[in-house]
């Protein structure tokens, strides 16, 4: 799920976004993405809300991947030290909303090289 | 005698010269020309440039309301007169010209120029002119001296008078610095330019160590690392465990908490930066930011992020105040009730004046303190 951030996310706009992530995060498939890209202020009302749920959906197995950073955006996260953490949920340009965790993918890796070497 | 008349664009306020009432979306006009560079603004430099040629009769003029907008403590020795106000240019041209004004500087100040008004005189005279216009790199600058004596035709206005003669206007050209000061891009370029020596313009303060210069009453933190070039203004605090990497400059009363990252970047005056912050290439002031790489400007409406040192002086000033045995004696407790306000007000110092010295009743004698068995 997409979840479009908006243009003001402070912390009167936080309300709505708790309840836009608990419900993707209760949902079967708790893979969601933040669209940074109409952002023009934020503040750390905000960025709390989102770390919190950024830890609570990986406790429950789901991903928040974050993508379309304004400049706005980077330039808060960049001030507040959050750019390097936030870099590390990027999305990348062409993939699909929804992305599994790394070590979900490298566990997958592996053991498609344990099938083929028993096949073979 | 020279006379001046100085205008600014739209309602630049002379004795405001800060950014705090700044929002990044407010139109600048001139108002560039009243904020601090490296401890004074454009206008004071120009204005003591004006002492160099003697110039005693100086009006400002707000190019959009035609009034004086001037007369600040700082800048009443310039005025012509402190109380009057114009309803337009004419009329404070009209009121030099009866004050038998000899020569007349005509000044639109929205940019930073180097002109050698001296030598900017002597051409007039030498030459004979009737209107001097200034140049800079064959570009017309609104800089330009008239011969009174040209503009004293009864029956005609002075702006006709004026357009008579400027066809017949010489031009000084001049190839020193000039900054346009069109934006904030400007305006940091000016900073840049004035480390770098590209211009004139020297910090006002003393230079504490190569390339590091100070204001009066600066604090630094023992354990604060300083790469210059940087300038810190006047009362400027910087916390343990800051990170200055130059060329950064904090105008006036700045404060920067624990722990912070400044990189290339320039502080309005009365600006806080909160702690464990990382701020770099960036113009910013309390409440606002202008990101020099992005090209973006942001408001932070966070006092604890960027704010404002008014509110944090209070503060400061009720922390020195109980800064006694009984601040000792309560330790964090009693800071933490004090960290908590935001804006003290005279009633909330009281109380706590009131909580100071009722404490210290409490407390035992100094001597029995030092000495227990006693």
């Amino acid at each position: 799920m997409i979840i479009k951030l908006p243009e003001h996310l402070t912390e009167a706009s936080t309300r709505n976004l708790r309840e836009q992530i608990e419900f993707t995060r209760t949902s079967k498939c708790p893979n969601i993405v933040l669209d940074f890209s109409e952002v023009q202020e934020m503040d750390t009302t905000a960025l709390e809300t989102i770390l919190r749920y950024m830890d609570r959906v990986a406790q429950h197995a789901g991903t928040i991947r974050v993508t379309g950073m304004s400049a706005q955006a980077a330039t808060f996260l960049e001030l507040t030290r959050m750019d390097s953490v936030f870099a590390m949920y990027e999305e990348c340009p062409n993939a699909m909303p929804a992305v599994a965790v790394p070590e979900f993918t490298q566990t997958t890796a592996v053991s498609r090289a344990e099938m083929q070497v028993s096949a073979a | 005698m020279i006379g001046a008349i100085v205008t600014l664009e739209e309602d630049s306020h002379l004795e405001n010269g800060d950014a705090i009432s700044f929002t990044p979306e407010a139109n600048l006009g001139s108002k560039l020309v009243t904020w601090n560079v490296l401890g004074e603004n454009v206008l004071n430099r120009f204005l003591r440039k004006l002492e160099t040629i003697s110039a005693k009769n100086i009006v400002f003029l707000s190019e959009s309301s035609g009034r004086v907008v001037g007369n600040s403590a700082n800048h009443s020795r310039y005025a012509a007169d402190g109380d009057e106000s114009y309803s337009s240019w004419e009329e404070a041209a009209q009121t030099l010209l009866s004050q038998g004004v000899q020569t007349l500087l005509l000044v639109k100040l929205a940019t930073y120029i180097e002109v050698d008004l001296v030598d900017l005189v002597q051409f007039h005279h030498a030459t004979s002119s009737k209107l001097t216009q200034v140049f800079f790199e064959n570009q017309p600058i609104s800089m330009v001296l008239v011969q009174a004596s040209e503009l004293r035709t009864k029956g005609i206005s002075l702006r006709r008078q004026l357009a008579n003669i400027i066809p017949l206007r010489r031009r000084y050209q001049y190839k020193e610095y000039s900054n346009p000061l069109a934006g904030l891009d400007d305006f940091q370029q000016l900073y840049m330019d004035a480390f770098n020596g590209e211009c004139s313009l020297t910090p006002v303060g003393d230079e504490i160590a190569p390339g590091v210069w100070a204001g009066e009453g600066v604090s630094i933190d023992p354990l604060v690392t300083i790469t210059g070039p940087a300038y810190f203004g006047t009362r400027t605090i910087i916390n343990a465990g800051c990170v200055i990497s130059g060329p950064v400059a904090l105008e006036q009363e700045c404060e920067i908490d624990c722990g912070t990252t400044l990189e290339d970047c320039t502080l309005m005056r009365n600006t806080y930066v909160g702690p464990g912050l990382n701020l770099k290439n960036a113009l910013a002031g309390p409440g606002w930011l202008y990101n020099l790489e992005r090209l973006v400007a942001l408001t932070i409406n966070d006092s604890k992020l960027l704010g404002s040192t008014y509110s944090n002086n209070l503060l400061s000033r009720a922390k020195s105040l109980l800064s006694s045995p009984v601040q000792r004696r309560m330790g964090s407790t009693f800071f933490s009730q004090t960290a908590s306000l935001h804006i003290p007000s005279r009633a909330v110092l009281d109380r706590h004046l009131k909580a100071e010295s009722h404490f210290k009743s409490a407390l035992p004698q100094e001597d029995n303190r030092e000495n227990p068995s006693r």
